[in-house]
């Protein structure tokens, strides 16, 4: 009995200690750099893996060169940094709103994202271009109009989430006006909808890419007031925190890591709840193991979704959103009811 | 200067209610003080404007004579440290990191641990009893040792005052006296000014210097315990009848029915 205490007790030791997180980390880390090489891998056209190396460092002409890096490369970066931006988001939002639900959806990231979207495609499909930037600007719009709704001599956190449905529903409601009203314009509207990564490639890895590293290295850097932040406002204040200007900040971060993600992925839902809640509980609740462990896990859980939506049913590509929820809440579920 | 804390004319309004109407009251260095009343007379409200979790609709508060609002949020928390009544952590927090979080006023977000915040957080869990539980998870203490780990954090940020709102409650009655004498120790030993708000009047009146009876959003007595602690202000604030007894010089109170008032 009392070899039992002490055996799980050196058990919860070790699994509190910086050694098993980073370990844990270094697990992410090999599990997105392998989904990294099934992705360039499968498809239509096989590639090996020494293959995808050769090519990916010599420049030698040929369709594996082009397949690689016209095609498979930078969608898999597209997906990589896309997952990562949703799931970093997700992480800061459930500190900063204390509230285990909390995802990019709740700020109005993707209602305000998914208006902008389906008024380019619907009524302008001849402006489709437009769609990354209108949906990045409908995002921030949503986003800065449910906190300012929820402000009242400060932000609880809480009317935050009250205001977020209240301007995600009202959102959501013109959505479907609008796709009732042009019902012979919704397919391209569906696609969107839904969140997909198919015909991705370099410009939309360069409109991503300086969000991540930003919020990202940001995200990171406030890795102990998000720890803080997560005991109350009242204890946070009392330990030196400037507790509104502090969660405007990390807001608005999450807010342009889902908002850059959305505008060129769609409305891809699940990543930005189920990864966090992952990593937290292999992980613990230290946002400094919990930033990046999200930021990788994120980049790899949407890189192998992805190569499973466009090869499983080849040629046909089914919407990523639709993978990483089969994927995603079974996993979830079955962790959640490990952990008790 | 002899108060710490001084209150003038404050008023607080919530929605519609005045929640404080016109309290002025002053807080002795270097003395514990308690703040007692019914439930919604307004302690906790008076508690966390002192500090800076409200902002008081008219008067004035002042730390070591100057207006609380007009330091910096870490210059306040190196001089304050306030525990709230309720609150929660992770878990898997370990009492380390907890404790931790108390030198965040002390130091940049690029500094490491320097050697002064290694000392605070030794001398912290040494106070409290608590270096023994080091890297033990919050969520595995009891509800006495998790009290000691958020004190041990509160004076990890090396206060002079030390804000409790009732750091007794849900503790069983021997973690409650373990708790109030370990209070009583940090501010004879270490010099610790204290407030705090206390359910419990008899444990009030054996560890304070100072109370304050507030009734409804008023301070409705001020003094020793010796002074407040009395028939009249326990019918009249309280709504019972009391028996008052003394155990050497501290009241101890005895309810015998609710009293018939007006």
């Amino acid at each position: 009995m009392a070899i039992r205490t002490i055996k799980t007790e050196e058990k919860r030791n070790f699994k509190d200690s910086s050694r098993w997180k980073i370990f844990i980390l270094l697990i992410f880390t090999i599990f997105t750099v392998a989904a990294f090489f099934i992705s360039n891998a499968v498809g239509t056209m096989k590639i090996s893996v020494p293959d995808i190396v050769h090519t990916l460092f010599n420049k030698e002409e040929g369709p594996m060169r082009q397949v690689i890096w016209n095609i498979r490369l930078p969608r898999t970066i597209v997906a990589g940094l896309v997952g990562t931006n949703l799931a970093v988001s997700g992480c800061i939002l459930q500190g900063v709103m204390r509230n285990p639900l909390a995802d990019p959806h709740i700020i109005g990231i993707s209602s305000g994202a998914g208006l902008a979207g389906i008024i380019i495609l619907i009524l302008f499909p001849q402006l489709s271009y437009l769609v990354p930037p209108a949906a990045f600007i409908g995002a921030m719009g949503a986003a800065i109009l449910i906190y300012m709704l929820a402000w009242k001599g400060g932000i609880q956190p809480l009317r935050v989430i009250l205001a977020g449905v209240a301007v995600s529903s009202l959102l959501s409601a013109l959505i479907s006006g609008l796709l009732v009203f042009y019902s012979d314009r919704v397919s391209g509207a569906l696609m969107f909808m839904s969140g997909g990564l198919s015909a991705r490639s370099w410009p939309h890895v360069r409109m991503i890419l300086p969000y991540t590293i930003i919020g990202c290295i940001a995200a990171f850097i406030m890795s102990e007031k998000q720890n803080i932040l997560v005991l109350g406002d009242d204890t946070a204040r009392g330990l030196g925190l400037n507790v509104e200007t502090d969660r405007m900040i990390l807001t608005a971060i999450a807010a342009v890591l889902a908002a850059s993600s959305v505008s060129v992925a769609g409305l891809l839902g699940f990543i930005g709840l189920i990864v966090p809640h992952t990593v937290r509980l292999l992980i613990g609740s230290d946002h400094k193991y919990l930033i990046p462990g999200s930021a990788i896990l994120g980049a790899g859980l949407l890189i192998l979704s992805d190569t499973l939506a466009r090869t499983m049913f080849s040629p046909q590509e089914i919407p990523v959103g639709v993978i990483t929820a089969t994927l995603g809440a079974p996993f979830f579920l079955y962790l959640l009811r490990r952990e008790r | 200067m002899m108060n710490i804390i001084e209150v003038k004319d404050m008023d607080i309004t919530l929605g519609n209610k005045k929640i404080i109407d016109g309290v002025n009251l002053n807080i002795t260095r270097g003395r514990i003080t308690s703040i007692i009343g019914p439930n919604g007379s307004g302690k906790t409200t008076i508690l966390r404007a002192i500090c800076r979790n409200i902002r008081p609709g008219r008067g004035r508060i002042s730390l070591d004579g100057r207006d609380v609002f007009s330091y910096s949020f870490n210059a306040f928390a190196k001089k304050v440290a306030f525990l709230s009544q309720i609150h929660e952590c992770p878990g898997d927090l370990t009492v380390k990191e907890l404790v931790s979080y108390g030198r965040y006023a002390h130091r940049s977000w690029w500094q490491r641990e320097t050697s002064e915040d290694a000392h605070a957080t030794e001398w912290a869990l040494e106070m409290t009893g608590m270096t023994g539980f080091l890297n033990k998870r919050m969520g595995v203490l009891s509800g006495g040792e998790k009290q000691r780990a958020w004190i041990s954090m509160a004076l990890a940020q090396k206060p002079e005052l030390l804000v409790l709102d009732e750091p007794t409650t849900y503790l069983d009655i021997c973690y409650q006296l373990e708790l109030l004498e370990l209070i009583r120790q940090l501010n004879k030993d270490e010099g610790i000014t204290v407030i705090m708000v206390l359910h419990d009047i008899n444990q009030a009146a054996r560890f304070s210097h100072e109370i304050k009876i507030i009734n409804n959003g008023k301070v409705f007595s001020s003094g020793s315990p010796h002074d407040v602690i009395n028939v009249y202000n326990l019918r009249n604030v309280f709504r019972v009848e009391t028996d008052i007894n003394y155990d050497g010089d501290s009241p101890v109170f005895y309810p015998k029915c609710v009293a018939v008032t007006r």
